[in-house]
């Protein structure tokens, strides 16, 4: 890539922090207590999470779901059934969701985080057993 | 539950029963919540009552599980369509041509079945993605590459079946072109191997590719004369070293020397990669790099007074926007050339290149990349994936907000006519759909369009048609969308690959001699599935009993 590039990505990531600075968590935390295998958080929602969000352990990405999907999500649902909850972009969220429907999981409920374009989901096994 | 069309309902239970105990009650899917899986993401009829939707769904592991299945369909008359991974998205995803159809998902048969190193070559099953494929190479520390699309999430069977194309060189790109061998089970169960395989023992499937006797490969691509079960693949050996270079030219005209160059130069195999061609004066990124694309048209800057002239551009061309160009170094036309190979013979290539490209008057040339392979995999997003044989998905930033799409849509439709690889045709399909995208209200054009080349010999508009959350507004682009296939034919050009939704508009432009062609599909199609079981419709190809109905 061309130093042109590299500058105009800063700018783009930048322009992007600031606007999901605003970020409304609520402030019981974005997480349930539901069994949930993986926590996935998209890192350029820069989201303010509460001290009690921030204590979990949380796999974060930088927007592609690449390695996301290779690494980790993929072996996981390769395993079996895994209920996983994320923060990201709409984007990042369809890609998720199209993974997740060849694995037999679905998206169960998604809320837009107001005051940034970020994504609250939960995807979970459908009724039937998990296509590998 | 849905009932497939034309079928009792008992008939249909005994059909699910019987896929029951092919494939074990676990991998027979019939809820609402289990087939709505195989819905279309990007469908433009979405909510709709002619979206498309499966009946169920059967996912065998095994081609004794797909012949048997397909003896049940036969015996019961319940349609099937078969998909690999069902990640043509853009191109009517996972959902049948004919609603109601049950769904054969063979993501199951995922098997990596051979790897030859010597011969560069794979045998897989059609279950097997990108991502799957290049993962096993890896681990096993094999050299050879996958030439996979963006995304690279599809089955390889799958995309090279549905005539998709990749990144790295010419003779890998086309996916179709690049397979060697098929193994297919025909809509009566019976099961066929082409080529070399045809021979019990065969010790070249893939080694070489037409066998004798007529070639038939062809015929189970875009159709429904079988459902293939093996594809054996001619992969690219890892090259020694990359190098990335751009060729810039400064006016409007110049495009037409720019194209006739690159073609002698690819075809002469001078130019080994992806060809790119971007135009740096109307903002329009090269197609390949993502990266451009999801930083929006920053890497072109434009002052006030570029804006101000190229609003007032026609066809993206006025004097004096050429003049700003020149007077300021931004390039009307921007080509992008890649060379895989040893560094001193892809050193060498460059210079040819240039001492071609310098006939004409101003034009500057410059490396972008000069890498040793393979790249360090921790530095490998900071290149275009899949121009090193690396699946990706970065590809759907492209739908993200940015500030070239402020306006994300939920999905959409390509729009993929195939032109002739000269300036002049680039020059008249802009002149011609982008007056027609006015008059129809399509947001399909931006100031001007560059096509791009996948293919040798010719080039190919990918043009995205949104899909809205508003039913109306998806009407009407569909209907604007048929009307711009008819256009392109009236021109000469056709869709390369489509939809279902317009499958049918597209094959009938392909009319020469009162539709010929399309005659004869269906005269193979009665020939070779008389019961019309198999992804009736598909590519237009439809069963006789349907052909007044389905269409």
């Amino acid at each position: 890539m061309h130093p042109t590039l590299r500058l105009d990505r800063r700018a783009f990531v930048a322009g992007s922090a600031a606007l999901a600075a605003s970020a409304a968590v609520p402030a019981s935390g974005l997480w349930d207590d539901a069994p949930t295998a993986l926590f996935l958080c998209d890192r350029r929602c820069a989201l303010q999470l509460p001290d009690s969000d921030r204590r979990r352990d949380i796999l974060w990405f930088n927007g592609d779901v690449t390695p996301v999907w290779s690494g980790t999500l993929r072996p996981l649902w390769r395993e079996g059934e895994a209920r996983v909850i994320g923060v990201t972009r709409a984007s990042a969220l369809f890609c998720l969701e199209q993974l997740a429907r060849g694995m037999r999981h679905r998206v169960i409920s998604r809320q837009a985080l107001a005051g940034t374009d970020a994504i609250r989901w939960v995807i979970a096994p459908v009724s039937s057993r998990g296509l590998a | 539950m849905r009932i497939p069309p034309g079928v009792k309902p008992v008939d249909f239970q005994a059909a699910l029963a019987a896929f029951s105990k092919i494939v074990g009650p676990e991998w027979v899917f019939t809820s609402d919540a289990d087939v709505d899986l195989y819905r279309d993401a990007y469908s433009p009829l979405v909510g709709e009552p002619d979206e498309r939707f499966a009946s169920a769904a059967v996912a065998p592991d095994s081609t004794e599980q797909v012949q048997a299945i397909v003896r049940v369909a036969n015996q019961y008359r319940v349609p099937i369509y078969p998909i690999s991974t069902g990640k043509n998205l853009g191109y009517g995803g996972s959902a049948p041509a004919l609603s109601g159809s049950v769904v054969i998902d063979l993501k199951r048969m995922n098997r990596i079945l051979e790897v030859d190193e010597a011969n560069a070559s794979v045998l897989v099953e059609p279950g097997v993605s990108y991502f799957d494929l290049y993962n096993h190479l890896r681990e096993r520390g094999s050299k050879l590459w996958v030439d996979c699309p963006d995304p690279g999430w599809g089955s390889v069977v799958g995309n090279a079946i549905d005539r998709g194309g990749g990144y790295t060189m010419a003779n890998y790109r086309n996916h179709f072109d690049s397979h060697c061998g098929m193994e297919i089970v025909l809509p009566n169960g019976e099961l066929l191997r082409t080529g070399m395989g045809a021979i019990p023992g065969a010790k070249t499937w893939q080694q070489y590719k037409s066998g004798c006797g007529p070639w038939v490969d062809g015929m189970f691509s875009q159709a429904n004369y079988g459902i293939v079960t093996k594809m054996g693949f001619w992969m690219m050996p890892e090259p020694e070293a990359y190098l990335r270079c751009t060729v810039r030219v400064p006016r409007y005209k110049d495009l037409i020397p720019l194209v006739d160059t690159l073609n002698q130069l690819e075809n002469r195999r001078v130019i080994t990669g992806f060809p790119d061609i971007a135009t740096p004066l109307l903002g329009y990124p090269p197609t390949g790099q993502v990266q451009v694309f999801l930083e929006g048209n920053a890497s072109y800057p434009m002052t006030d007074a570029h804006k101000a002239l190229l609003a007032k551009a026609d066809q993206g061309y006025s004097p004096e926007l050429e003049a700003y160009g020149i007077a300021n170094g931004i390039p009307y036309w921007e080509l992008w050339v890649t060379f895989y190979g040893p560094m001193e013979v892809i050193d060498a290539q460059w210079q040819a290149t240039q001492r071609h490209f310098r006939k004409i008057d101003g034009a500057t040339f410059k490396v972008v990349d000069r890498l040793a392979l393979p790249v360090d995999a921790a530095k490998i997003e900071d290149y275009h994936e899949p121009e090193f044989g690396v699946p990706s998905l970065r590809a759907f930033s492209i739908g993200a907000r940015s500030p070239f799409n402020p306006s994300p849509s939920k999905g959409h439709m390509w729009f993929s006519p195939i032109i002739p690889r000269t300036g002049e045709a680039i020059f008249e399909a802009n002149r011609v759909f982008s007056a027609a995208a006015k008059d129809l209200g399509m947001p399909l054009f931006q100031t001007f369009s560059m096509p791009a080349c996948f293919w040798e010999r010719s080039f190919i508009f990918i043009l995205a048609t949104p899909v809205t959350t508003d039913a109306a507004t998806n009407r009407r682009y569909v209907e604007g969308f048929r009307k711009l296939i008819e256009i392109g034919g009236q021109h000469g050009w056709g869709e390369y690959r489509t939809a279902p939704v317009f499958q049918k508009h597209v094959m009938d432009v392909y009319s020469f001699n009162n539709h010929a062609l399309h005659r004869l599909h269906e005269t193979l199609k009665d020939a070779i599935d008389p019961n019309g079981i198999l992804a009736a419709g598909r590519y237009d190809i439809w069963p006789r009993h349907l052909r007044r109905t389905g269409k």
